[in-house]
């Protein structure tokens, strides 16, 4: 009873201002270890979240463009005259096929089967966000994750064009081949985990740019694949805190147009594989250096909707040696 | 105060904060832009918490709780600490003043929400920027607060009208003695 006369609300305020005060000047570390203890608590805001999201989704259906009925009959002509030609090339697309599998056969059989990456693949969720503004993390429903790892979503989700796989592949390669990178993780509690995602202020990636080529092609140049055109461009790409990632430093001579791709580096450790960031979306000269240009990359995942993740943990002891 | 009961509110504020918030979440050429819960919930208990002490207590538990679920910001993983420290300071100022303005009317709600609001988020990005050494988006930033300011005081007087049927949970009658 004396002990609890002498401590005072004033005493426990000023305590725990102190303590608020030490907090800061222990620095990020502190704070991290704070928020990784703390982080079991989040999860239940999942239900918050399927709600923003379905609201999101909402939204999205309803802002988007409207069409007139003249418009709309003519789709419909449009559509079953397309729907004949896709079944006729449907047929034709299984013959190719069936010569393509033919001939994976005889690549097995003179170099191997193709080699599936080495690393797992853990579903996850996202179940809350950030608290403010100013940074662009979510809270992942994965227990007990290293930080670093990548964290992808399938691309037929996103807002890249889905790519029809032609040659069967390992699971793994197949997989990541149809996914986009969204962030990495950047702090791990019991029970979930802080991703940071690509358009973090702090986010840091190196990474590639894939020149896009497609036989109609607004740039001639890119309409067929030459030597000019094939070799990927090592960047640096940094996400804006808003929306997208910057890259800067681009040789002006590289000839990146919009509609290029951000890929990753197969080389990290941590995410063997090339998988898709985002799309080149705005080229502009750098006005401090001539001959360069600095480029903004619209991320293939909708960071608004986001949903379903997975964990890209990489497997062999290289892997952790190197992590 | 019925600080068990407080908690479980701090502890649903900081829910809604970090998934419905999501749903009126605008996007704008200076950032992401959406409504502080918590700084309206300090702004509450502000007004109604019977002795100042009390108001900054509250206050404090609610920044800290804000900063503990805050994973990005200038650089890397923000410090813990400035927005329990702002809140503190500024839900004691806001106790003191508080019979000078009619709490009832939204206006005056949103006008001291807006200003709370702006005044904690400075005061947590220039701390932020303090501790870390990076000012390269201090600018932005700033501007970016005073829009989450300003869409915050919007939402207000709905929010206030929500948390006001949680008053009588919250704060002892007068004439009982604080726990």
């Amino acid at each position: 009873m004396a002990l609890r006369a002498r401590i005072s609300k004033q005493s426990i305020l000023v305590v725990l201002m102190l303590l608020s005060v030490v907090s800061i000047l222990l620095g990020p570390t502190a704070g991290q270890a704070l928020r990784e203890r703390i982080m079991w608590i989040l999860p239940p805001a999942e239900a918050g979240t399927v709600v923003a999201k379905w609201g999101n989704d909402k939204v999205n259906d309803l802002t988007a463009d409207n069409i007139s009925q003249a418009d709309a009959r003519r789709l419909k002509v449009q559509n079953e005259a397309l729907q004949s030609k896709v079944d006729a090339l449907a047929a034709q697309l299984t013959d190719r096929q069936e010569q393509l599998r033919k001939v994976q056969q005889l690549r097995n059989l003179s170099f191997g089967p193709i080699e599936d990456i080495p690393c797992e693949l853990i579903p996850a969720r996202v179940v809350a966000g950030d608290s403010q503004v100013y940074g662009q993390t979510r809270v992942v429903n994965v227990r007990s994750a290293r930080k670093g790892l990548a964290v992808t979503t399938d691309r037929s989700k996103a807002l890249a064009p889905n790519r029809l796989s032609a040659i069967a592949l390992p699971p793994n390669l197949e997989a990541l081949s149809s996914s986009v990178l969204v962030g990495r993780l950047v702090e791990s509690g019991a029970f979930s985990a802080r991703m940071q995602m690509v358009t973090d202020r702090d986010f840091n990636i190196r990474a590639r740019i894939q020149r896009k080529i497609d036989p109609n092609h607004a740039d001639q140049s890119r309409r067929v694949l030459t030597d000019a055109n094939i070799g990927l461009i090592n960047v640096n790409a940094v996400g804006d805190g808003k929306d997208s990632l910057t890259v800067t430093s681009v040789k002006e001579s590289d000839h990146v147009l919009p509609g290029d791709w951000l890929v990753t580096c197969s080389d990290d450790p941590l995410l063997p594989a090339q998988i898709h960031v985002g799309e080149v979306v705005e080229v502009k000269p750098d006005p401090r250096r001539g001959g360069f240009v600095n480029l903004k990359i619209k991320p293939s995942a909708d960071t608004d909707t986001l949903r379903e993740v997975f964990v890209v943990v990489p497997r062999g002891k290289d892997a952790l040696d190197k992590n | 105060m019925r600080w068990i009961r407080f908690i479980i509110l701090v502890y649903l504020v900081i829910l809604v904060q970090v998934s419905l918030a999501g749903l009126v979440t605008v996007a704008t050429p200076l950032g992401r832009v959406k409504v502080d819960f918590a700084a309206v919930a300090a702004v509450f208990v502000a007004f109604y918490a019977r002795q100042g002490i009390d108001a900054m207590l509250a206050c404090w538990i609610l920044g800290l709780a804000v900063d503990l679920t805050t994973g990005g910001g200038l650089a890397g993983s923000p410090v813990v600490g400035p927005m329990a420290l702002g809140y503190a300071i500024l839900g004691g100022m806001l106790w003191r003043v508080r019979d000078a303005f009619f709490r009832d009317r939204a206006l005056t709600q949103a006008f001291l929400t807006a200003l709370f609001c702006l005044a904690a988020q400075c005061f947590w990005i220039t701390a932020q920027s303090l501790r870390m050494g990076v000012w390269r988006d201090y600018g932005s930033m700033l501007l970016q607060a005073i829009a989450v300011a300003v869409f915050t005081a919007l939402m207000t007087p709905l929010v206030q009208f929500v948390l006001q049927r949680t008053a009588r949970w919250i704060f002892l009658p007068a004439g009982n003695r604080s726990r």
